[in-house]
């Protein structure tokens, strides 16, 4: 994996807050954001899911002036986004697109441009991305002649080529191989680490997990959840208690008052409790059995709280 | 940054990526070969002063004398070759080593006669004819030969600009003709550069960073440019080849129509563009920009 400790030290700034605040926009009469506020702080990096068609591209696109709200603003540090803001985004939308018979070198020095850098400044930063995010090409290669893995990771630097004071990204890592995922995770973890707030949207559960300071789980328009993941997981993580006892008869943790079992194989079972306080009634009963070999309450992973905040 | 040097920025990558695309390249080769081709064909391929082998059988010094006086009023040169008898003169039409041959009253040639060789023959053989004939009733030769010195008829144009006209009406129809193409051809690549943002998607990126007039004047200036320095080749690669193979007789004429047509070109695509889909949407898109999509 490539360094990118070169991005790291070419940023000067602290980052700024990206705030959501009301917004609002509906298609005739569909809704697809309903009174929509969160904020990103600096060197977050945020989250966000949602169910196809939630209204996760569409918050993106508002933010970048795509798309204009119905009502409510979008303000990167108090100030609502303009042109001269939008510059200083980096963006990747959902619809991949460059142009196909551009060379990669060309066109990320002219993205750098249209964001106000000077040409040699723009075509010295696109050849460092170029080498930084491993884009394998032969010299005056048009775009269209890369394999799509390649084409992604340049699609990705004319995203960051021009130091970007905020990323946003939809679905960056659709589409890439282990090794692209790796590298495009380091890549925005030393944007964060440079204070520049990140925000991308993603249907890999287990990686927003992995990555992300904050999740938001939108559904409907609506943020139905929101915070850091160990939060969202100690909110909600005490309904569920893992028990292991391998001399208990089946069935004996169904007759407990108050107690649901939601799954059982083996010695091992899976509890929710109506009242989360008398789990020391539980291990009381599990050790009448005989042995308990393990008694913990367990965190939910992001994918079963996603499934549960949808639900709701 | 300022929006016209964002709308440069664009007409500049606009530039590049064309003086790039091969089929811009072939389009201008193309025009360029068949501007200088219709200039200077009909010239290289009209030969004005045309060469004919011809057999006389026999000696005849009158008709051959005659023969090259109508060669020299006609702007012609024959060369003649004698024949002992009739069967070689026909063996030698037959071989194409001579053009026609005469044979007392008879002309013989393979197939067909050139025109110009055709009056040659015949004004010398009326011209010998005649001349036997006066002798014949005794006028003296001399007197014959004086009488029969008459000079070809003087051309008097009443239009003293007739010739100048004439090369005018040949640039003008070159120039429209070049003109017209190429107004379509960059209306068309104008079309061609919005359905290709569009179709790859790269509008997304570019709408983000800038304000869509911004990027649809780019394109218009660029591509329009390009088109002009695209006409400003042709026309100066045309017009130095007419001058250098004498095409035109009057250069600043040449150069003053040119310069017609490239004021044309100017007009011509800034009113293709206003009325096409593109020009439509751009000044739609100028009306509505702050109100859509662009605070």
């Amino acid at each position: 994996m490539r360094s990118f400790e070169g991005a790291h030290r070419a940023i000067s700034y602290c980052g700024g807050v990206l705030e959501f605040d009301s917004v609002t926009k509906s298609y005739g009469g569909n809704v697809v954001l309903d009174d929509l506020s969160f904020a990103v702080q600096p060197g977050q990096m945020f989250g966000f899911c949602g169910a196809n068609g939630a209204g996760k591209t569409t918050t993106m696109r508002i933010a970048l002036g795509l798309v204009r709200a119905d009502r409510g603003e979008v303000r990167w540090n108090g100030r609502t986004v303009d042109l001269e803001i939008r510059r200083r985004i980096g963006y990747m939308p959902e619809e991949r697109g460059l142009y196909p018979k551009m060379r990669a070198l060309d066109q990320l020095s002219y993205f750098g441009m249209l964001h106000g850098m000077s040409n040699s400044a723009a075509r010295q930063a696109a050849a460092e991305w170029i080498d930084r995010l491993g884009v394998e090409q032969r010299t005056g290669d048009a775009l269209e002649k890369l394999s799509l893995g390649n084409q992604q990771r340049v699609q990705l630097a004319a995203a960051l080529v021009h130091e970007p004071e905020l990323l946003i990204l939809d679905e960056p890592f659709s589409g890439l191989d282990p090794v692209g995922v790796d590298v495009l995770a380091e890549a925005l973890a030393a944007r964060c680490r440079a204070g520049v707030p990140v925000v991308f949207s993603s249907h890999q559960l287990d990686l927003v997990e992995r990555l992300c300071d904050s999740v938001g789980i939108i559904s409907g328009g609506r943020l139905v959840a929101h915070g850091s993941v160990s939060d969202l997981r100690q909110r909600e993580g005490k309904r569920q208690l893992r028990v292991v006892a391998p001399d208990a008869p089946a069935g004996w943790a169904a007759r407990l008052p108050g107690v649901h079992v939601l799954s059982e194989q083996g010695p091992e079972v899976l509890l929710e409790l109506d009242d989360p306080a008398r789990d020391q009634e539980v291990l009381a009963a599990a050790q009448r059995t005989g042995r308990v070999l393990h008694f913990s309450w367990r965190a939910p992973t992001l994918t079963e709280l996603f499934r549960e905040a949808i639900a709701a | 940054m300022k929006p016209a040097a964002v709308v440069w920025l664009v007409a500049r990558r606009e530039i590049a990526a064309k003086l790039r695309d091969k089929g811009f390249l072939l389009s201008t080769a193309f025009i360029l070969v068949a501007v200088l081709a219709s200039a200077l064909l009909p010239v290289l391929l009209t030969d004005d002063s045309p060469t004919y082998d011809v057999g006389v059988v026999g000696v005849d010094a009158e008709l051959e004398a005659a023969v090259q006086a109508q060669a020299e009023a006609a702007g012609a040169a024959v060369e003649l070759r004698s024949y002992d008898d009739v069967d070689a003169a026909r063996a030698a039409v037959e071989s194409e080593e001579i053009e026609a041959a005469i044979d007392g009253e008879q002309v013989v040639v393979d197939s067909a006669l050139d025109s110009m060789l055709e009056r040659i023959l015949n004004a010398a053989s009326a011209a010998v004819a005649a001349e036997q004939r006066l002798v014949e009733v005794g006028i003296d030769p001399a007197e014959v030969a004086q009488a029969l010195a008459v000079p070809p008829l003087e051309l008097v144009r009443l239009d003293a600009d007739a010739e100048r006209n004439a090369q005018r009406q040949v640039i003008a129809f070159l120039g429209v003709a070049v003109l017209y193409g190429l107004l379509i051809l960059m209306g068309q690549y104008v079309a061609m550069g919005v359905v290709e943002e569009k179709s790859s998607r790269v509008v997304e990126l570019l709408l983000s960073t800038i304000k869509p007039w911004q990027l649809l004047a780019g394109k218009v200036i660029g591509l329009g440019l390009l088109g002009l320095a695209q006409l400003l080749v042709v026309c100066v690669a045309g017009l130095s080849a007419a001058i250098a193979f004498d095409v035109v007789a009057v250069p600043g004429d040449a150069i003053g129509t040119m310069a017609q047509v490239i004021g044309w070109f100017v007009l011509g695509y800034a009113f293709t563009l206003r009325s096409s889909p593109p020009g439509r949407r751009w000044c739609r898109a100028r009306r509505t920009c702050r109100a859509s999509c662009c605070p």
